[in-house]
């Protein structure tokens, strides 16, 4: 039970430390463009990974250079985090296998992320780049299922619901996810420069609609189940502020507000925290509709009504 | 199951979706930033400006004039679009480098406005010719943030350059024809400044890219001579032992290049050198010296015989 603890615990770890550090660090590169400001990896010119003397690298690279290299160093605690989740499981006898096979799936994607950053700089290529992204979005989903999956409240029974309800919100549901990531698709291919706003912008509003109808069809069809209703409606407020996010960021990255603020330097800061806010908020939104998406598929029971 | 309802709105969502894909897929990023608009301390300079705009295009629809189509190759046009993706956020929407990203990198993203680049294989006194852009682009200036533009092609790396061409040789012309606004008007300032830049940058291009042969036999110690000398003086700034005496731990002792920004000289028996590490690269590296910093040429001072001793001299110390 306590090692169970653990890897829950350990789980939670790792998803914060990848959305609040990797990702976080890993948006603020791509908003203020300083991914290749040394085009070297891991190491930064025969420099260590894990060189904490960022005053010296600061001095050396510039600042861009730091943003870069902690990146880099949180990105390797994240593999570390997993690589200790996925033995974990490995060594507790009684980890369902289902635990196992995600801890193990997490560990190779996120090794794999790891040489998708190296060839992203090393060959400085935008579509790499752009799956680079994407990953990292899939490491968090997989996060949120770990998390799920071996907390406590996990072990309970599943509730049952009449069948057509059960069908159409797992339906729903799936079809939000995979909308989510195409739509996570469009998003880093505009961030990289290399797809239009519109494809962003059609998408995001079809994401938003599936996803308001799926939050509608818990708060009204599955009254009874806590769980749902509590991310159901957490959902519906971090989708509110990822849209007025993303609207934000049009109209001062893109759109009519460009020129409005006084002077180039709080231009840039202030469009650099606004898209990678837009960013991080839309990784707790695929994190919320991940859980949603795991209590529909495994905590509803389909009843046969008459 | 899922009922008729679902599989319509399904279809709906589904071809949304796809629209969505398609764009993203198809339709190219349209940059929303337009070149700044620069001001000018005399209305002789903003006159000199705005006909220099009209004879070389703004820097977001750039031509080329017809006194430099020998000079230039490509579309600068379809160049100017990749700059807007792959270079605008650190060289500027006109090329002058003072992006916020500009002074997040060390050292700085060159300003072209200045029409001079480091790393060329023309005279001290000439400017680049394309060769030496997309040379840079293709092989990158690492470990600065100056990354290989390799995965590019080489049409599109030639494109590519000949926009930077169009910024550098506008930045020429500018620079030249502003220092005679005092006697000229500036459509005669323009007028000369052309015609003597056309002469430049065409004889820079017409030039052998190749250096003096390099003779057959040798001796790295010839060298070490030379370099030790008064001759050659490269001792003053690389230290006896080619390591450098100026360091980035001694940053007080660091010397400028004409951007303002610091200039260590290299260690030259270890760590990278910019502007390439094969016995031509080094050879213009020491003729020509790098442009815009306090590395000299010495292609007045040593025989082509004496510059090849110390390409075997650095290429000995390298290969320690």
């Amino acid at each position: 039970m306590k090692a169970w603890f653990t890897i829950h615990r350990l789980a939670w770890l790792g998803l914060v430390f990848t959305i609040g550090l990797t990702i976080g660090i890993g948006g603020t590169i791509t908003s203020t463009e300083v991914g290749m400001a040394y085009p070297t990896w891991p190491n930064i010119n025969g420099s260590s990974l894990f060189n904490i003397f960022y005053g010296k690298l600061s001095e050396a690279f510039g600042i861009g250079s730091v943003v870069e290299h902690t990146h880099r160093q949180a990105a390797s605690l994240t593999g570390l985090i997993m690589l200790v989740l996925a033995i974990m499981t490995w060594v507790k006898k009684e980890t369902p296998k289902r635990m196992r096979n995600l801890a193990t799936v997490s560990l190779f994607v996120v090794v794999f992320q790891g040489l998708l950053g190296a060839n992203r700089v090393l060959a400085n290529d935008y579509l790499v780049a752009i799956f680079h992204a994407v990953g990292a979005q899939l490491v968090v989903a997989l996060l949120v299922m770990m998390v799920k999956e071996s907390a406590t409240s996990w072990q309970r029974e599943a509730q049952p619901f009449p069948a057509h309800r059960v069908d159409r919100l797992r339906l729903w549901t799936t079809t939000t996810m995979v909308l989510l990531f195409l739509n996570l698709f469009a998003a880093a291919s505009l961030r990289q420069k290399q797809g239009a706003f519109s494809g962003h912008l059609i998408l995001a509003i079809t994401t938003a609609c599936v996803l308001l109808f799926v939050v509608q069809q818990v708060l009204t069809k599955f009254r009874g189940h806590v769980q749902l209703q509590r991310l159901a409606k957490t959902t519906a407020h971090v989708l509110g502020t990822q849209l007025a996010l993303g609207v934000a960021a049009w109209a001062f990255l893109l759109g009519p507000l460009i020129g409005s603020l006084p002077d180039e330097d709080t231009r840039f800061l202030f469009q650099s925290i606004l898209a990678t806010a837009h960013l991080l908020c839309g990784v707790l939104v695929l994190a919320f509709v991940t859980a949603i998406w795991l209590e529909a598929r495994h905590k509803l029971k389909p009843e046969a009504t008459s | 199951m899922a009922t008729r309802r679902d599989l319509m709105a399904l279809s709906v969502v589904a071809l949304a979706a796809a629209t969505g894909l398609g764009i993203s897929l198809t339709r190219p990023f349209e940059a929303p930033l337009e070149p700044p608009i620069r001001s000018f301390a005399s209305t002789s300079e903003t006159q000199l400006w705005d006909l220099l705009n009209a004879e070389f295009g703004p820097a977001d629809a750039p031509t080329i004039p017809a006194a430099f189509a020998e000079v230039v190759r490509g579309d600068a046009q379809r160049g100017r679009e990749l700059y807007e993706v792959q270079c605008l956020h650190c060289h500027g929407a006109d090329g002058y480098a003072d992006t916020y990203t500009a002074r997040l990198l060390t050292p700085k993203p060159r300003d072209f406005h200045l029409g001079v680049v480091k790393f060329t294989t023309t005279a001290s006194d000439a400017p680049p010719r394309q060769e030496d852009l997309e040379r840079t682009l293709e092989r990158g200036l690492e470990p600065t943030a100056m990354s290989s533009f390799a995965n590019l092609e080489a049409e599109q790396r030639t494109d590519l350059a000949a926009y930077v061409m169009n910024l550098l040789i506008r930045g020429a012309v500018f620079e030249d024809a502003r220092v005679r606004l005092e006697q000229q008007s500036p459509a005669d300032a323009l007028a000369q400044a052309v015609a003597l830049e056309t002469k430049r940058w065409t004889e820079a291009a017409a030039a052998s890219i190749d250096p003096p042969a390099r003779p057959q036999l040798q001796a790295a110690d010839a060298g070490l001579k030379l370099f030790q000398s008064s001759k050659a003086g490269c001792f003053v700034c690389h230290g006896n032992d080619g390591r450098g005496l100026f360091t980035q731990d001694t940053p007080a002792l660091s010397l400028l290049d004409m951007w303002g920004e610091a200039s260590a000289p290299r260690d030259l028996r270890e760590g990278p050198l910019l502007g390439g590490e094969n016995a031509t690269d080094l050879y213009w590296r020491i003729s020509s010296g790098i442009k815009g910093t306090p590395m000299p040429p010495m292609e007045d001072l040593l025989s082509p015989e004496e510059i090849w001793s110390l390409v075997s001299l650095v290429q000995s110390w390298r290969a320690e």
